[in-house]
C-alpha cells in the first residue's frame, strides 16, 4: 500500500481552497464599492434614522436627549398622524384596486391590440416618466379653482353649482390627490403586467380553449394565476409607492400643510422641517417603515400561496 | 556697568518704554474705534479686510434696493465685500447650513423658519450690543430708530435675536375705479359692508375673495379683526400670549359667527379656499372679486400686472357698531426679520451693514419706491406712491397697532389654527367647535418646548 506524500495532499488541499477562494476574492472586489456606497448612503442614514427615533431634536440641535419610547408613545396618540396613515391606507387600497384593475385591463387590451400596439405602449408609460414637477403642476391647473380646466368644463356644462377648490374642500381633497397618483403611476404597472403576459406559455391556454373554456374562464382559471407571480410585483410596488407619495402632494398643497390630503412623509417633513422635532420625524420614518414591511410580508404571503411556476 | 553705559541704557530703556506705551495707546485706540460704537451713527471702519455673506429672502418687494445699498457700504469701506443673494424659499436653503455651522453672516430668511428655536439651540447671536450704538439722530441709539412695539416682537427674555426692518399694513384693498363706475362707497362698518356685498353681487362681482389656500390670510385679515373690534384688541393679546380661556371670550364665537354669515350669504369668491396668493390677487386685478385682505405687499408683487383703470386703495376692515374695540387699530406685518448667526466670522461687519440699511435716508428710499412702511421711525415727509397714501394716514390717525404673532412664535399653533379655520370655511365645524379647538391647541402650544412663547404685557 502506497501512502500518498503529505505534501502533494496538502498542495492539492490549498489548490482546492485557494480555487474556491479567488472566486469570493474577486467578488468581494466586485462588490466592496457598491457595498460601501450602500452602506454610506442606505444603511447608515437609517440606522441614524432608527437610534433618532429615540431622541428628542431638531437640525440645529448639538445634543440630543434620550427619551426611549416617548416619540412612539405620542405617536399613537397623535390625530394628525392617524389621519395621515389613513389617507395613506386609501392610497394602498382605493388607489391600488382602481390602479391593478386599470392596469390589468390596459395591459390585456394591449395583448389583443394589433396595430399601434408600441405607440399604446408608450402613452401609457408617458406620465410615469414626467417629473413629478410637471404632473403636480399640471393636475394643478386641472383642478385649480380660478382658471382650472375642471370647473371650466363644469362651468360649459351649465354645472356651475359643482364647481369648486377641488385640493382644498374636504370630500374631494384625497379623491383628487387618487386620481392624480392613478393617472401618473398605472403605465408603470401596465407595462409590467404586458411582459407578464407575453410570458405567458401558450399552449395551456390553447389548451383551455380545447377544453372549451370561455374567455372569462380562460382569464380566471388560467391566465390570472400565472400572472400572480408578477401581480405579486406589482401589489408591492404599489404599496411601497402609496405609502412613499410626497412630491405629489407636497407641490399641489404648495408645501404647506393640508390635513385634507396630508399624508405620512408630509406630515414627517412638517414635523421635521417646520417644528424642528426631528427625533419625532424619524419615529414616523421607523414607524413608515415598519408598515411597509408588514405589506410586503402579507403581499407575499397572499400571492405566494397561489404562485406557479411556469418552467 | 559704568555710568553713561546706565544712563544709556536708562535713556533708551525709557525710550523703548514711552515707545512702547505710544504704541500700545494706538493700538488700543485703533480696537476702540474698530470695536467700539462709533462716534457717528453714519460711519464705522474696518480696517482688516473682511468679506460677509447676506442671505435673503426673495419676495414681492424683490432684492433690488439691498444690492445698491451692499454697494454703497462697498463704496464708503473699500475693505468690506459683500456677498449678496436671494431666494424665495431661503428659509429652507438656509437650515441645513444654520445645523452645519455655516450659516451666513447676515440672514432674512423669510417666514418658513423658526427663530426661536435656532434661538434656543444657540444658533443665532443676540442684537443687543449694537442696540446700544448711537443711532442716526443725535443723541438717540440704534435701538431707539424702532417702533418699539416691533421691535420688542424680536426678543426673548431681554435678548434680541430677530431684527425688524420693512414692513408691511395688512388691511383690505379695493378698486376705487370699479367702485366709483358702480357708485359704491368703501364700507366702514359690518351693516355697510352687509348692504354693500349685496350690491356687488348683483353686479355679477364677488365682493370678496381671499388667499385660502394660506388661511391666515382670513385669519389676519378678517377673523382677528372681528374679533377686536367685537371684544377689544386685549382678547387678541391674551390669545397671542396663550393665556388660558383666552379663546372662550364671546368675541371670538360672534368673529367666527359673523365669518360664516358672509360665507353662507355668497359673498365670499367661488373656491378661493383652494387659490394661492397670486391666484387670489389676479382675481382682485381682474375684477372678478371687489375687495381682498392683504398686506401692502400686494402693490408691489402685482405691479406689472395691474391693469391701467385701476387704482388700488387701502382701508381698514369694517367694524361692528356696537363693539368694544377701537376702530382706527390696524394690523401692521414685520416683513423683514435679520439674523446675526452665532457661528457667523463677520457679526461686528455685518450688523453694521445692517445699520447702514436702517439710515432714514434709504429707508425712505425703500418706503417711496416700494409702498411700504418700515419697522423704524422714518423722519421728514414721504413721497409716497398713491396706494400707499391711505395707509400711511390710517396709520398715522391708528391709536394702536398689532401684530400677527402666532405664525412666527407658535408653529404647531399656527398651521393647526389654519386648519381649522379652513375646517370652519369649508362648514366642517361650526364656530362654537372653532373656538373650542382653538383653545385646545392653545394647550398644547402653552406645553411645547418648541414656541417663543410672549410674555405678558
Amino acid at each position: 500500500m502506497s501512502r500518498t506524500p503529505a505534501a502533494p495532499v496538502h498542495s492539492a488541499r490549498h489548490r482546492a481552497t485557494s480555487d474556491l477562494l479567488r472566486p469570493w476574492g474577486l467578488y468581494l472586489a466586485f462588490i466592496t464599492p457598491a457595498l460601501l456606497l450602500y452602506g454610506m448612503f442606505v444603511l447608515y442614514p437609517m440606522g441614524n434614522a432608527v437610534h433618532l427615533s429615540f431622541h428628542k431634536g431638531g437640525a440645529t440641535t448639538e445634543h440630543y436627549e434620550y427619551v426611549g419610547l416617548e416619540n412612539f408613545r405620542v405617536l399613537m396618540k397623535d390625530s394628525v398622524f392617524r389621519l395621515a396613515l389613513k389617507h395613506n391606507l386609501q392610497l394602498v387600497f382605493a388607489g391600488g384596486i382602481a390602479t391593478m384593475i386599470l392596469a390589468l385591463s390596459l395591459a390585456l387590451a394591449l395583448t389583443h391590440c394589433g396595430r399601434g400596439r408600441s405607440f399604446f405602449r408608450v402613452v401609457f408609460l408617458f406620465p410615469n416618466v414626467m417629473a413629478v414637477v410637471a404632473v403636480a403642476i399640471l393636475w394643478s391647473f386641472v383642478f385649480n379653482p380660478s382658471f382650472g380646466i375642471l370647473n371650466a368644463l363644469l362651468d360649459l356644462a351649465g354645472l356651475s353649482d359643482y364647481g369648486r377648490a377641488w385640493l382644498n374642500e374636504p370630500g374631494t381633497a384625497m379623491w383628487s390627490v387618487i386620481a392624480i397618483h392613478l393617472w401618473y403611476s398605472v403605465g408603470f404597472y401596465v407595462v409590467l403586467l404586458y411582459a407578464g403576459l407575453l410570458r405567458l406559455p401558450q399552449e395551456l391556454l390553447e389548451a383551455a380553449r380545447i377544453d372549451g373554456a370561455n374567455p372569462l374562464q380562460e382569464f380566471r382559471h388560467v391566465t390570472l394565476p400565472l400572472l400572480s407571480e408578477m401581480m405579486k410585483i406589482a401589489v408591492i410596488y404599489i404599496v411601497i409607492n402609496a405609502l412613499n407619495v410626497f412630491g405629489i402632494i407636497f407641490l399641489i398643497n404648495e408645501g404647506a400643510p393640508n390635513r385634507y390630503n396630508d399624508v405620512l412623509l408630509t406630515y414627517l417633513y412638517e414635523q421635521a422641517f417646520t417644528y424642528n422635532n426631528y427625533g419625532y420625524a424619524c419615529a414616523i420614518g421607523v414607524s413608515m417603515l415598519l408598515l411597509i414591511l408588514v405589506f410586503a410580508a402579507l403581499a407575499g404571503w397572499l400571492f405566494g400561496r397561489k404562485s406557479m411556476e411556469l418552467e | 556697568m559704568n555710568r553713561s553705559r546706565h544712563h544709556q541704557l536708562r535713556h533708551t530703556f525709557g525710550r523703548w518704554r514711552a515707545d512702547c506705551v505710544l504704541a500700545w495707546s494706538r493700538r488700543i485706540l485703533l480696537t476702540l474705534l474698530m470695536l467700539g460704537p462709533p462716534l457717528t451713527g453714519h460711519a464705522q471702519s474696518f480696517s482688516a479686510k473682511a468679506e460677509i455673506e447676506v442671505a435673503i429672502f426673495l419676495g414681492g418687494f424683490g432684492i433690488d434696493m439691498y444690492e445698491k445699498w451692499a454697494r454703497e457700504y462697498e463704496a464708503a469701506h473699500p475693505n468690506v465685500k459683500i456677498n449678496l443673494h436671494g431666494h424665495p424659499r431661503m428659509y429652507e436653503k438656509l437650515l441645513p447650513r444654520f445645523a452645519a455651522g455655516m450659516a451666513p453672516d447676515l440672514a432674512w430668511p423669510g417666514a418658513g423658519i423658526n427663530h426661536w428655536a435656532l434661538a434656543a439651540d444657540g444658533r443665532l447671536a443676540t442684537w443687543n450690543k449694537y442696540l446700544e450704538q448711537p443711532g442716526y439722530q443725535e443723541g438717540r441709539t440704534f435701538g431707539d430708530a424702532f417702533v418699539p412695539d416691533l421691535l420688542a416682537k424680536g426678543a426673548k427674555d431681554g435678548k434680541q435675536y430677530v431684527m425688524p426692518h420693512s414692513a408691511g399694513a395688512f388691511g383690505w384693498w379695493y378698486n376705487r375705479k370699479l367702485f366709483a363706475r358702480h357708485g359704491w362707497t368703501p364700507p366702514r362698518t359690518w351693516d355697510e359692508l352687509l348692504v354693500l356685498c349685496d350690491k356687488i353681487k348683483k353686479a355679477k362681482i364677488a365682493p370678496l375673495t381671499f388667499t385660502g389656500r394660506y388661511p391666515a390670510y382670513l385669519i389676519r385679515g378678517i377673523y382677528f379683526p372681528f374679533v377686536i373690534s367685537a371684544g377689544g384688541l386685549e382678547v387678541v393679546n391674551r390669545i397671542q400670549q396663550l393665556e388660558p380661556g383666552a379663546w372662550e371670550h364671546p368675541a371670538c364665537l360672534l368673529a367666527g359667527e359673523r365669518l360664516m354669515h358672509l360665507k353662507k350669504a355668497g359673498y365670499f369668491q367661488r373656491g378661493c379656499i383652494g387659490m394661492n396668493h397670486t391666484e387670489s390677487q389676479m382675481e382682485f386685478l381682474v375684477e372678478h372679486a371687489a375687495m381682498i385682505p392683504n398686506g401692502t405687499w400686494l402693490h408691489s408683487e402685482m405691479a406689472r400686472l395691474l391693469p391701467k383703470d385701476f387704482e388700488m386703495v387701502y382701508m381698514n376692515c369694517p367694524v361692528f357698531s356696537d363693539g368694544k374695540g377701537d376702530p382706527t387699530t390696524m394690523l401692521i406685518v414685520i416683513d423683514g426679520q435679520w439674523l446675526l448667526p452665532s457661528k457667523g466670522k463677520n457679526q461686528d461687519v455685518a450688523a453694521d451693514f445692517f445699520r447702514f440699511m436702517c439710515a432714514p435716508e434709504r429707508l425712505k428710499d425703500y418706503m417711496e419706491k416700494k409702498g411700504t412702511i418700515t419697522a423704524l421711525k422714518v423722519p421728514g415727509e414721504i413721497n409716497a406712491a398713491p396706494h400707499l397714501k391711505e395707509v400711511l394716514r390710517l396709520f398715522r390717525e391708528a391709536r394702536q397697532t398689532w401684530t400677527y404673532d402666532i405664525l412666527d412664535r407658535y408653529p404647531e399653533l399656527s398651521v393647526d389654527l389654519d386648519e381649522a379655520t379652513r375646517n370652519l370655511y369649508n362648514e366642517v365645524i361650526t364656530p362654537a367647535e372653532f373656538v373650542r379647538r382653538n383653545e385646545e391647541s392653545s394647550r398644547k402650544a402653552r406645553n411645547s418646548s418648541n414656541t417663543g412663547k410672549l410674555s405678558a404685557k
